[in-house]
C-alpha cells in the first residue's frame, strides 16, 4: 500500500500540475476578456410609458466603449437579477419584440430577439479600433415587472456573429424600474373677482390683493362746459364652462333730490347736457381732456382671454348706465372660461347750466356670476 | 400566544376584511351622486345692499339643472370658504334669517334656516324628471363680510325631507363680494356767461367757447331815411338758486364831442330822430329793413331755461339804452337757476339830417350777476 502511495503522490502532484498548466492556457476567453468601459444603459420613454415604468413597453439605449481592436460580429445584451454568476432573467422582462433602434459608433448590426433576455446585435465581422464609443438603441423592450427593483445587462462583445466562440470584451450595466408617481390635484369651480378703484397686477396677472378701496371722485368739478370722468377697476376669471356676465347696479349720481341723468341709452357726451354715462373702452379727447378710459387688458383673444365689454358699453366716446345691466362677459370667442383681465370703467358727468351745486355720490355694486 | 390572543386578532382582520368588501361593494352615496349642471349663483341687491356688497343683506339666486330622475324632498345649500373639502363658513356669512323667495322647475318647498350656513329647502318628496331645470331664490341672506373674496356653495338634492340619507345631486357653485365703487363728484356754484359778436352752439348747447370778438359794426352808414342795425349776443346759464341778472354798461355812440341821443325810455325806432337803444327781441321791419334781432333761443320755459328779456328790452320794434339798466335775468317761472340760452342783442341807430359826420363809437360791458 505505501508503495502504491508513493507512485500516486507524485503522480497526483505531476497531474494537478499539468491541469494548472492547461487552465492557465487555455481558460474560458472570460477571464482574459477585456473591461468594457464607459457604459451606461438608459431606460427611454416608449410610446406610452415612462422609461422606468415596472413592466413598461420602453426603449433601452446602451452606450459603452470597447476597448479591444478587432473583429466584432455580434453583441450579447444579457438581462439578470444579477451582476454575475448564474444569470436568472428578470421577472417580466420581455425582450422578443425588440426591434432594432439607432446605432452609432459600429454600425450595419441587425437585432436577434430569439431568445427572451439575451437579445444581441449581429452584422458581418469588422474590425472597429480600441477605444471605440458605442451606441444602441432597443426599442419595445418590456422593462421587468417588480417596482423599484434593480436589474442588470451583462454586454459582451463578440468576433462571431452569433454570439459564440470566445467573448472580446464584456461589462455590466444596472438599471432600475421605479414607482411611477401618479400626482392628483382638484381645481375646484373658480371664481375670482374684485372691484376697487385700482387693481394691479404682479407679474403681468390681475391681482385681486392689490385692488384699492372703492372711493372714487371724479377729476374735476362738475361744469356745463367740460365733462368730469373718473374710473374704477374690476378684475375677473373664472374656469365656469358657460363663462361668467358682470352687471352693473346702483342709482345714478344724486345730491339729495337733485340728480344727474343717467344715459338710458349708448350715446355720446355733450356738454351743457346733463349726463351720468360709463363705458369699458379707451375713450379720447372727443369726450374729455384728458381722455379717460383704458380697454380691458390682457386684451379678448377668443381663447384664453375671453373677457370683453357688451353691448352699450363697448364704444369708444359712448357711454351709457341703467342699473341691472350687463357691461361685460366672458364670451369673446364663445362664453367660456378665462384667465383674468382688468376693466377700466370710465365715467363721465355732463351737467346743463342749472345744474343744484352739490356733492353729488353713489354707490355702486358690480356683480359678477358664472355659470358652471 | 395564546388561543384567546389569536382568537382576537383573526376576529379582528375580519372585520376589516368584512368592511374592505362592503366599502368597495358599496360605495357610499356620495360617491354616486351625478353632477348638477347649468349652475349658477347669482348675488341679488336686497332691500338696500348691492348684491355683492360685503356683509350686505341680500338675495342668493340659485340656477342649476338636476340630472336624475326620481324624488326630491330637499336641496341643501351649504356655504363654504371652499370648493370640496373640510367645509368652514365664510366669515360673517348668516343664513339663518333667510326667506324663501322665488322657486321654479320643482317647486312646493320651504326654507328651513335653523343652522346658519347651511339652509335648506324641503317639500314631500316628489318626483322630478331627469334634467329639470331649477331656480330658487334665498332672500335677507348676509354676505360673507371680506371683500373681493370668493365663496362657494355646495348644493345636494336628496329624495328625504330633511337632508339625511344619501345625496342625489350635487355640484358646487361659486360667487365673490365685491368692493363697492362710490362714487363722488361736486357740482360747484356754476355761471357760465359770455358775449361776442356771435356765439355757436355744440349738439344744441350754447357753446361759449364759440364765441366770437365782441367788434361789431353797424348794416350800414348812418341816414335820416333808414334806420342802421347791429346785433351781438349773449349765453348764460347758473345754478344760482335765485338765478342771474345782466346789465349792459356804457355810454352811447359818440365820435369826438358828437353823439347820437340814447333812448332813455323804450320807444319805437322813428326815421330821422337822433336814437341809439337796444332790446333783445326778434324785430319786423316796422324798425328796420332787414328786421334785425332774434328771440332768446331756446325759449324759456319757465323750468329748466328761465332766461328772459326785461321790460324796455322785451318787446319787439322797441327800443331802449340807460347805462346800467337790467337787461335779462332768469326769472321765467320764478327767479332760479336756468341752463344755457343764447340772447341776442339788436343795436339800432337812426339820425337826424344834421347828425355830424364821423365814425361813432361805443363800448358795451354786459354783466351777469348770480345770486346764490
Amino acid at each position: 500500500m505505501k508503495t502504491i502511495m508513493r507512485i500516486i503522490r507524485p503522480a497526483s502532484a505531476i497531474a494537478v500540475l499539468v491541469c494548472s498548466l492547461v487552465f492557465a492556457i487555455l481558460s474560458p476567453s472570460m477571464a482574459s476578456a477585456a473591461q468594457i468601459t464607459t457604459r451606461s444603459l438608459t431606460l427611454q420613454a416608449g410610446a406610452t410609458d415612462g422609461g422606468s415604468k415596472p413592466g413598461g413597453v420602453v426603449n433601452h439605449l446602451f452606450s459603452f466603449t470597447v476597448p479591444t481592436t478587432g473583429n466584432v460580429g455580434s453583441i450579447q445584451f444579457l438581462y439578470c437579477t444579477l451582476a454575475d454568476g448564474g444569470c436568472v432573467t428578470p421577472t417580466g422582462l420581455v425582450t422578443t419584440s425588440a426591434t432594432m433602434g439607432t446605432q452609432s459608433g459600429a454600425t450595419g448590426f441587425t437585432l436577434v430577439n430569439t431568445t427572451n433576455g439575451s437579445p444581441y446585435i449581429s452584422r458581418t465581422s469588422a474590425s472597429i479600433s480600441s477605444g471605440t464609443a458605442l451606441n444602441y438603441q432597443l426599442l419595445s423592450v418590456t422593462n421587468p415587472t417588480a417596482t423599484n427593483e434593480t436589474f442588470y445587462v451583462r454586454i459582451t462583445t463578440f468576433a462571431s456573429i452569433d454570439t459564440s466562440g470566445a467573448s472580446t470584451d464584456t461589462g455590466n450595466v444596472a438599471a432600475s424600474t421605479a414607482t411611477q408617481v401618479v400626482l392628483s390635484g382638484i381645481m375646484p369651480e373658480s371664481l375670482v373677482f374684485c372691484v376697487g378703484a385700482q387693481i394691479f397686477t404682479t407679474s403681468g396677472v390681475p391681482d385681486c390683493s392689490t385692488a384699492t378701496s372703492g372711493t372714487v371722485s371724479f377729476n374735476q368739478l362738475f361744469s356745463p362746459t367740460d365733462t368730469a370722468t373718473a374710473t374704477s377697476q374690476m378684475a375677473a376669471s373664472t374656469n365656469a364652462g358657460s363663462g361668467y356676465s358682470v352687471t352693473v347696479n346702483g342709482p345714478t349720481l344724486t345730491s339729495g333730490s337733485n340728480t344727474v341723468t343717467a344715459m338710458g341709452s349708448s350715446t355720446t357726451g355733450v356738454h351743457g347736457v346733463s349726463q351720468f354715462g360709463l363705458n369699458l373702452k379707451a375713450d379720447t379727447t372727443a369726450t374729455s381732456t384728458p381722455a379717460v378710459g383704458i380697454e380691458v387688458a390682457p386684451a379678448a383673444n377668443g381663447t384664453n382671454y375671453r373677457g370683453q365689454a357688451v353691448t352699450g358699453y363697448n364704444t369708444v366716446d359712448n357711454f351709457k348706465f341703467t342699473s341691472g345691466d350687463s357691461v361685460a362677459n366672458s364670451a369673446n370667442g364663445g362664453a367660456g372660461g378665462t384667465d383674468a383681465q382688468i376693466y377700466t370703467v370710465a365715467y363721465i358727468v355732463n351737467v346743463p347750466g342749472s345744474q343744484p351745486a352739490g356733492t353729488y355720490t353713489t354707490t355702486l355694486t358690480y356683480i359678477c356670476t358664472p355659470t358652471f | 400566544m395564546s388561543s384567546s390572543v389569536r382568537g382576537k386578532i383573526w376576529l379582528g382582520a375580519s372585520l376589516i376584511g368584512l368592511l374592505v368588501f362592503v366599502a368597495s361593494t358599496f360605495p357610499i352615496s356620495v360617491a354616486d351622486a351625478a353632477q348638477i349642471t347649468t349652475r349658477s349663483l347669482t348675488l341679488q341687491a336686497g332691500g338696500s345692499a348691492g348684491g355683492s356688497q360685503p356683509g350686505g343683506v341680500v338675495n342668493h339666486f340659485f340656477t342649476f339643472t338636476l340630472p336624475t330622475a326620481g324624488n326630491v324632498g330637499s336641496i341643501q345649500f351649504l356655504y363654504c370658504t371652499t370648493a370640496s373639502g373640510t367645509c368652514t363658513l365664510p366669515l360673517g356669512l348668516v343664513t339663518t334669517s333667510a326667506t324663501m323667495g322665488t322657486q321654479s322647475g320643482a317647486t312646493g318647498f320651504t326654507l328651513v334656516n335653523t343652522t346658519n350656513g347651511s339652509p335648506y329647502i324641503t317639500r314631500t318628496a316628489t318626483s322630478i324628471s331627469a334634467n329639470t331645470a331649477v331656480t330658487y331664490q334665498l332672500l335677507s341672506i348676509t354676505n360673507p363680510s371680506a371683500t373681493n373674496t370668493t365663496f362657494y356653495v355646495r348644493i345636494s338634492s336628496f329624495a328625504s325631507t330633511n337632508t339625511t340619507g344619501g345625496t342625489t345631486d350635487t355640484g358646487s357653485v361659486t360667487a365673490s363680494t365685491a368692493t363697492q365703487i362710490v362714487l363722488t363728484g361736486i357740482m360747484p356754484e356754476s355761471l357760465i356767461f359770455c358775449s361776442g359778436a356771435t356765439i355757436g352752439t355744440t349738439a344744441g348747447i350754447p357753446d361759449c367757447t364759440l364765441a366770437t370778438a365782441g367788434t361789431v359794426s353797424f348794416n350800414q352808414l348812418f341816414s335820416p331815411t333808414a334806420a342802421a342795425t347791429a346785433t351781438s349776443q349773449l349765453a348764460a346759464s347758473t345754478n344760482a338758486g335765485s338765478g342771474y341778472a345782466i346789465t349792459v354798461n356804457g355810454a352811447t355812440l359818440t365820435s369826438g364831442a358828437n353823439t347820437i341821443p340814447a333812448l332813455t325810455s323804450a320807444a319805437a325806432a322813428a326815421v330821422g330822430n337822433g336814437q341809439f337803444g337796444i332790446n333783445l327781441m326778434a324785430n319786423t321791419t316796422a324798425s328796420s329793413t332787414p328786421a334785425v334781432g332774434t328771440a332768446v333761443t331756446p325759449a324759456a320755459n319757465g323750468t329748466t331755461f328761465k332766461g328772459q328779456p326785461l321790460a324796455g328790452y322785451n318787446t319787439a320794434d322797441t327800443f331802449k339804452f340807460n347805462d346800467g339798466d337790467s337787461i335779462a335775468n332768469s326769472a321765467d317761472g320764478g327767479a332760479g337757476p336756468t341752463n344755457a340760452q343764447i340772447f341776442t342783442v339788436s343795436y339800432i341807430v337812426n339820425v337826424t339830417g344834421s347828425q355830424t359826420a364821423g365814425t361813432y363809437t361805443t363800448t358795451l360791458t354786459y354783466i351777469c350777476t348770480a345770486t346764490y
